[in-house]
């Protein structure tokens, strides 16, 4: 049986492999983290939408409230 | 629920195990060739380039389709088609520099056909995104980034007959319509891979276009609640816009 030590010597094209497949695996993640973060900032887009919305909301019932009534 | 977002846990779970399995058979069972260890990059490079140029072709198509419905989901998925193409061309022209250097000590041959070949489609694809941003109006541009994405779509194919139909070669042909020359358990592994690497791309594609439409929903729920005039304007964008 060999040691992974004995395989990596035979195989001098270990490195060229590893990298090829690291590189793939690093467009990919940096393509993810970007797209992440342009759905965090949407969610927190989306957050403080509602949060005006329900402000507003708020205001008009209160006002509402406010009206003598006829 | 957002179109995009259907099915897209299913695609991304099966493109994982897909990917997996074709790492572990290309790695493990498949047989290695005259070049040794080296060849396994095989299963991550060809597939790359293969998911990125039929990515380019399905941008002419969906490019076309945006000309012939007008509804602008096609516009959008012509755009996310040509991005993640590009992104896996990235991928793919890295790789396969880093398996020329392993196996043929330089890292880029201007001699050889398919290599410049690839390399001028991916270049012409680079253009495709500036062209969008120097067009202010949305209709506009569309319309032109269709017709871009139809004549480059079409380009990819008629290339690559051109430079299957030269003499001298270095690159290897592994594929071609007769199916190829690479023994069975090869076959296999890669054939796992690419279908791996096409669900990837499909899943990515998904991905995106889902961030896209959310963020064409803010805007809309924007100008919604705060009416027009409150909105700031989104500014010039190759992104297709609402």
């Amino acid at each position: 049986m060999i040691t992974f030590a004995t395989w990596l010597t035979l195989h001098q094209s270990v490195p060229y492999v590893v990298s090829a497949y690291l590189v793939f695996l690093a467009v990919i993640v940096i393509y993810v983290a970007i797209m992440a973060r342009r759905v965090s900032r949407g969610q927190q887009d989306l957050a403080e939408l509602r949060r005006q919305l329900e402000a507003r909301e708020a205001t008009a019932v209160a006002e509402r409230e406010s009206e003598p009534v006829a | 629920m957002n179109p995009h977002a259907r099915h897209l846990r299913g695609i991304t779970l099966a493109a994982v195990v897909l990917l997996s399995l074709g790492l572990a058979l290309g790695f493990l069972w498949a047989p290695e060739d005259s070049t040794g260890f080296i060849q396994k990059i095989f299963y991550l490079h060809v597939p790359l380039a293969i998911v990125s140029l039929c990515g380019f072709v399905l941008g002419g198509v969906f490019g076309a389709l945006y000309l012939r419905t007008g509804d602008r989901i096609w516009d959008m998925r012509s755009y996310c088609a040509i991005h993640m193409a590009l992104i896996f061309s990235v991928g793919g022209i890295i790789t396969g520099s880093i398996w020329a250097k392993a196996d043929w000590g330089h890292w880029w041959l201007w001699s050889e056909p398919t290599l410049v070949s690839y390399f001028i489609v991916i270049l012409m694809f680079c253009t495709y995104q500036p062209l969008r941003f120097s067009i202010e109006d949305p209709e506009r541009q569309s319309r032109y980034a269709a017709v871009f994405s139809i004549v480059a779509g079409a380009f990819v194919p008629l290339n690559f007959l051109a430079v299957s139909l030269a003499t001298a070669f270095v690159h290897p042909r592994v594929l071609n319509l007769e199916g190829g020359n690479i023994p069975g358990k090869m076959k296999v592994a890669f054939y796992t891979a690419l279908v791996g690497y096409a669900l990837l791309y499909t899943a990515l594609m998904k991905f995106e276009m889902l961030t896209k439409t959310t963020r064409i929903e803010t805007r809309r729920m924007q100008r919604l609640l705060l009416g027009d005039d409150d909105v700031r304007p989104a500014g010039r964008s190759a992104a297709p816009v609402a």
